[in-house]
C-alpha cells in the first residue's frame, strides 16, 4: 500500500514537472526562430490573418501545400485562400485546423485534399497524438538548444503573418519514371475502402462545414506515386454518399497539360513542383469561380497586404530561379 | 601439480597460478593459450582432452586443471 | 515495433508485464511465448514460419540424439568389455550424422536467406569479367527478424545435447520460448539453453525490486541509445555516404564517432534487453564488459559482443583446433618449431575460420569479410610477435605492469578498433581505404575552423550533449570496472536523493533524447546482421 502511494506521488511530481517544462518549451510565437518548426510554420499563419478575411480554406497533407497557390488565385481572381496543409497531416489534424481557423475566419469554401483519407490512423498513432497534444514538452523537447529568457515567463502568442499563405514553393525537378507515370490511372471497377475512422471524421468535418455555412469540396492533386483508380472510385463513392463535390485531377492530367518531365519533384511523382502546382491552381481557380460566388477584393484597401505578398512571392520565385541557375 | 604450474608459467608468465581462480574469467589465459596448454598437457600427462572438457570451470585455476588431469588419467 | 519505440515501451511491455503478474505462475510462460510470437509477427509477419520450423527441427533432433545416447548406454551395459570401444565409436558416428544434419539444416536456411543475393551478385560480376553472357537470376528473399541470432542459439542447443552437456528438451513450447524470447530476438545476446530456458519457463513473479532494477537498467540503455547514438545517426550517415566531399580531419571525427555510435547503440540496446528480462526475473548473459578498457584485440572480443565471441570460441574455435587432423598437426609442429609456435599453426587455421565466419555473420558484404580478416590478422600477429615484444620490453627494462604501459596498450587497442569499425561501416572496402588514406594525405583542421563540421547534421549543442553524456557513460564504466553497482549505491541513499536521481534520468531522456520529428527514425543497427 505504501508503495502504491509512493508510486502515485512519484507520477504526480513527474506530471507537474512535465507541465512546467511544456510551458517553457512551447514556442512563444509562430516564427522559426521561436521554434515552431518548419512542419507547422507555414500553416500557423492562418491564426494571424486579420479576422474574417479568408474566403477559401485548404486542408490536407503534403499534396495540398504542393499544389494549391493562394497568391496566384489572388492575383487572377481577387479572392483570398489559405492552405493549412502540414506534412503527413492526418484527417483528424485537418479537422483541428478547420476548427481553429473558424475561430477567427469565416471561409465560404473548405477544400480538403483527399489523399489523407487513405492514411491509416492506428490506435497507437492516436494515443501518441493525444499525448503530444496534452504534453507539448515531447514535441518541442529539442528547444533546449534555443531557449531564451523570455521562454520562462512569456505565454504563447502568434503574431507572424506568413507571406505565401501556406503554399510551400519548390522548384525541384525530377523526371518521373515511365513505370510510374504511364497508365497509372487504369480504369477499373474496384473501389478502395476508406478506413472507418477517417470516414467518421470526414462526416464530422462535413457537418461542421454545414453548420458554419461553408461548402466542403474534395480534390486530388495529380500524384502517380500514391493515386490509383481504386482510390478514385473509393473517394468518388464516399463523396457521392455524403453529397460532397469531388474533383480528381489525376483523371485530368492531359487536360491540365501536366508534363511529367518538368512538373514533379521526385522520380516517383509524389509531389508537384511550382510549374505543376500552377496548372492545378489555374484549374481549381477557374472551377471555384465558375461554381461559386467568390468576392474580388483586389481594389479593397483592406486587402492591400495581399498585393504586397504577391509581389514578395514573385520576387522569391525570381531569386530561387537565379540561385538554381 | 608442480609440473602443471611450470607449464602454465611457460605459457603465460607473471600470474600467481597457485592462488588465482579466475584465469579464464579475467583473461589471463585466452583461447590461443588454451590450445597451447592443451597440447602441452596432453603431451606431458599422456591424456586426451576432448572438446567437452574445454569449459571455464576446468581451466579457471591450477587446482581445477589438476583435478581434470587426474580424472582424465583415471578414465583413460 | 522496435525496443525504443513508443509502442513497445509504453504499450507492449507494460501490457505484457501487467498480464504476466496477474496470471498464475504456471501459465506465465504461455504469455511470454504469445508475446514473443506477437513481437516477431509484428516485424516479420509470415516469416515467423522460419522460427517455428527451426524450433520443430531442433526439438526433433534433440530427442533423436538423446534416444541414440540412451540406446548406446543400454547396449554398453550389457556389452563385453572388449567390445565397448567399438560400440562407443559406432554410436558416435551415428550421433555425428544427426548432428551434422541438424546443424546444416539450420545454418543452411540462414545461408540461403542471408547470402543468396551476395553470392549471386558476385558470381554474376565474375561471369561478366569472364565475358560469359549467362547471368544467374537472383531471387529476392526476405529475411525474418533475428534469424542470425536464433540460428546460433539453435546450433548451440543441438551441439550441447550432442555433447551431453544438457538433456534434450521434450517440451516444444519451452524450446520455442528459448529461441524466440522477445527481448532478445532482435539483437541477442546469444544465449545457451542451459543459461535461460529454465528461467524463462519458471515464470518468476515481477517484484517491486526487479521492476525498479530493470527499469533503471533500461533507462541507462535509453540514455546511451537515444541521447548519444541516435543523435549521431545523421552526421555519421553523411560522412560515410559522401566521404569524398570532406577532408581528413572530418574522416578522423567520423571514424571515432562511428565507433562511439555503434557502441552506444548496441550496448544501449543490450541494457534495454537485459533490463527488460530482469523485470521478468530472467537473468540474461552480459554482452558488453567495458570493451574500451581492453589491452589487446583478443581481450577486446571478450568484452565486446561477448556472447558472439563465446559462441565462435566454443562451437568453432575449440572443436576445430582440437579436431583430429589439427591435433596431429599441433603435435608434429611442436616437435619441429617449438612449444610456442607449434600450437599456433593449428590455432591460426581455426582462428581464420572463426573470423571468416564472424565477418560473414555480420552481413553479406565484402566490408564485413574484410572486417573479419582484419581482426584475424591483428590477433594472429599479436600472438606471433608476443615473444619479441616480451624480449624487447625486458631488454629495455620496461615494467609491463606499470599503469602507463597498460594505458598505452589500451590506446593502441582502441585505435585498432576504430579502424576496424571504419571498414565495418564504410560503403565498400575501397571506400574504407580511401577514408583511411585521407586521414594521412589530406589531414587539415580547416573543417573545424570554417564550421563545415557543424553543417553535417549536428550543431554545436549536439556535440556538447554527446560529449557530456559520453563522459557520464565513461565514468559509469570506470565504476563498473571497479565492480561498483550504481543501482545498489543509489538504493542506499534517502528518498530525496533517490527521486532526484530518477527524475534527472527521466527528464534527461525526454529533453535530450534524439527522437521526434527533427530526427529520422533509426533502424536498430544490429538487427540486420
Amino acid at each position: 500500500m505504501k508503495r502504491i502511494i509512493k508510486c502515485i506521488i512519484f507520477i504526480i511530481i513527474f506530471l507537474i514537472i512535465i507541465a512546467i517544462l511544456s510551458k517553457i518549451f512551447i514556442p512563444k510565437n509562430n516564427t522559426l526562430e521561436a521554434g515552431i518548426g518548419k512542419r507547422k510554420q507555414p500553416a500557423s499563419g492562418i491564426l494571424t490573418e486579420p479576422e474574417n478575411t479568408i474566403d477559401v480554406l485548404v486542408l490536407g497533407d503534403s499534396e495540398s501545400y504542393n499544389s494549391y497557390i493562394p497568391l496566384e488565385l489572388w492575383n487572377q481572381y481577387g479572392f483570398t485562400s489559405y492552405v493549412c496543409g502540414t506534412p503527413a497531416q492526418r484527417i483528424s489534424n485537418s479537422y483541428e485546423y478547420l476548427k481553429s481557423a473558424f475561430n477567427t475566419q469565416k471561409p465560404k469554401i473548405v477544400i480538403l485534399e483527399a489523399n489523407n483519407l487513405y492514411t491509416k490512423n492506428g490506435v497507437v498513432r492516436r494515443i501518441k497524438e493525444y499525448i503530444d497534444k496534452k504534453i507539448p514538452a515531447f514535441e518541442y523537447h529539442d528547444r533546449w538548444k534555443s531557449l531564451s529568457k523570455e521562454d520562462f515567463y512569456k505565454s504563447s502568442e502568434y503574431t507572424e503573418i506568413v507571406n505565401d499563405k501556406g503554399y510551400r514553393y519548390s522548384n525541384k525537378v525530377r523526371i518521373v519514371k515511365k513505370s510510374k507515370r504511364e497508365n497509372f490511372m487504369q480504369v477499373n471497377e474496384n473501389a478502395k475502402n476508406i478506413p472507418g475512422y477517417n470516414k467518421k471524421i470526414l462526416k464530422e468535418i462535413k457537418d461542421y462545414c454545414d453548420k458554419n455555412g461553408a461548402k466542403l469540396i474534395l480534390y486530388s492533386s495529380p500524384a502517380p506515386a500514391n493515386w490509383s483508380y481504386d482510390k478514385h472510385n473509393g473517394i468518388e463513392k464516399c463523396a457521392k454518399d455524403s453529397r460532397i463535390e469531388y474533383i480528381d485531377l489525376n483523371l485530368k492530367v492531359d487536360e491540365l497539360q501536366i508534363n511529367w518531365k518538368e512538373d514533379s519533384q521526385e522520380k516517383r511523382g509524389e509531389h508537384l513542383n511550382y510549374t505543376g502546382a500552377l496548372k492545378v491552381t489555374n484549374y481549381l481557380g477557374n472551377y471555384l469561380k465558375e461554381h461559386n460566388e467568390l468576392p474580388d477584393h483586389r481594389q479593397d484597401e483592406k486587402y492591400n497586404s495581399w498585393n504586397e505578398a504577391y509581389n514578395n512571392f514573385q520576387k522569391e520565385i525570381e531569386e530561387s530561379k537565379k540561385a538554381s541557375v | 601439480m608442480e609440473k602443471l604450474i611450470e607449464i602454465l608459467e611457460e605459457i603465460e608468465d607473471g600470474v600467481d597460478y597457485e592462488n588465482c581462480t579466475t584465469l579464464i574469467d579475467d583473461h589471463y589465459l585466452d583461447s590461443l593459450a588454451i590450445i597451447s596448454l592443451v597440447a602441452e598437457l596432453e603431451d606431458e600427462f599422456d591424456i586426451v582432452i576432448p572438446t567437452v572438457e574445454i569449459i571455464p570451470d576446468n581451466f579457471n585455476s591450477a587446482k581445477a586443471m589438476w583435478e581434470m588431469i587426474t580424472r582424465l588419467q583415471e578414465e583413460g | 515495433m522496435t525496443y525504443f519505440s513508443v509502442i513497445y515501451l509504453l504499450i507492449f511491455l507494460p501490457v505484457v508485464a501487467l498480464i504476466y503478474n496477474i496470471l498464475p505462475q504456471k501459465h506465465r510462460w504461455k504469455l511470454l511465448l504469445l508475446a514473443s510470437f506477437t513481437f516477431f509477427f509484428s516485424i516479420s509477419k509470415g516469416l515467423i514460419v522460419y522460427a517455428i520450423g527451426s524450433t520443430f527441427l531442433i526439438h526433433y533432433i534433440g530427442i533423436w540424439l538423446e534416444n541414440v545416447q540412451e540406446e548406446r548406454n543400454r547396449v554398453l551395459k550389457e556389452a563385453e568389455k572388449e567390445n565397448k570401444k567399438k560400440i562407443r565409436a559406432d554410436y558416435l558416428k551415428k550421433q555425428r550424422r544427426i548432428l551434422t544434419f541438424g546443424v546444416l539444416a539450420n545454418v543452411g536456411v540462414l545461408l540461403v536467406v542471408k547470402y543468396t543475393g551476395f553470392f549471386g551478385e558476385n558470381i554474376n560480376s565474375l561471369l561478366e569479367t569472364m565475358k560469359v553472357s549467362f547471368r544467374l537470376h537472383i531471387p529476392k528473399i526476405l529475411m525474418p527478424i533475428g534469424i542470425s541470432f536464433y540460428t546460433l542459439q539453435a546450433v548451440s542447443y543441438i551441439v550441447d545435447v550432442y555433447h551431453e552437456k544438457i538433456k534434450a528438451d521434450k517440451n516444444l513450447a519451452r524450446l520455442s520460448l528459448y529461441l524466440t524470447f522477445f527481448p532478445q530476438i532482435m539483437e541477442g545476446p546469444i544465449c545457451r539453453y542451459s543459461e535461460t530456458a529454465m528461467q524463462l519457463w519458471e515464470g518468476n513473479k515481477i517484484t517491486y525490486e526487479s521492476l525498479k532494477s530493470g527499469l533503471l537498467r533500461i533507462s541507462y540503455g535509453m540514455i546511451k541509445k537515444m541521447i548519444i547514438a541516435d543523435r549521431l545517426n545523421k552526421f555519421i550517415g553523411e560522412i560515410y555516404t559522401h566521404y569524398g566531399k570532406y577532408d581528413g580531419g572530418i574522416m578522423v571525427v567520423g571514424m571515432v564517432l562511428y565507433t562511439l555510435q555503434l557502441y552506444m547503440d548496441f550496448s544501449g540496446t543490450m541494457d534495454m534487453v537485459i533490463g527488460t528480462s530482469e523485470i521478468f526475473g530472467v537473468k540474461l548473459p552480459e554482452n558488453f564488459k567495458q570493451p574500451f578498457f581492453s589491452k589487446n584485440i583478443s581481450e577486446f572480443w571478450t568484452r565486446w559482443h561477448i556472447t558472439l565471441g563465446a559462441f565462435f570460441r566454443d562451437y568453432i574455435f575449440y572443436p576445430l583446433s582440437l579436431s583430429e587432423p589439427l591435433k596431429k598437426l599441433t603435435t608434429n609442429a611442436r616437435k619441429k618449431i617449438g612449444k610456442y609456435y607449434g600450437p599456433l599453426i593449428a590455432s591460426a587455421i581455426a582462428l581464420f575460420c572463426v573470423w571468416f565466419c564472424n565477418g560473414l555473420w555480420h552481413g553479406a558484404a565484402w566490408t564485413f569479410i574484410f572486417f573479419g580478416m582484419y581482426h584475424f590478422v591483428l590477433i594472429l600477429s599479436g600472438k606471433i610477435f608476443e615473444p619479441a615484444v616480451l624480449w624487447l620490453s625486458t631488454k629495455l627494462h620496461i615494467n609491463r605492469e606499470k599503469a602507463w604501459y597498460k594505458g598505452l596498450q589500451i590506446i593502441k587497442t582502441t585505435l585498432l578498433v576504430f579502424i576496424g569499425e571504419l571498414f565495418f561501416r564504410a560503403t565498400s572496402v575501397k571506400a574504407g581505404f580511401e577514408m583511411l588514406g585521407k586521414m594521412f594525405t589530406n589531414f587539415t583542421l580547416n573543417s573545424f575552423k570554417d564550421g563545415t563540421i557543424l553543417k553535417l547534421g549536428m550543431d554545436l549543442p549536439d556535440f556538447i550533449i554527446i560529449a557530456i553524456f559520453t563522459v557520464i557513460v565513461f565514468i559509469i564504466s570506470i565504476m563498473h570496472e571497479k565492480d561498483i553497482s550504481i543501482r545498489k549505491e543509489i538504493s542506499k541513499k534517502n528518498i530525496v536523493i533517490r527521486w532526484t536521481f530518477y527524475y534527472l534520468i527521466i527528464f534527461a531522456i525526454i529533453i535530450f533524447g534524439a527522437y521526434g520529428l527533427n530526427y529520422e527514425v533509426v533502424q536498430p543497427m544490429y538487427a540486420n546482421f
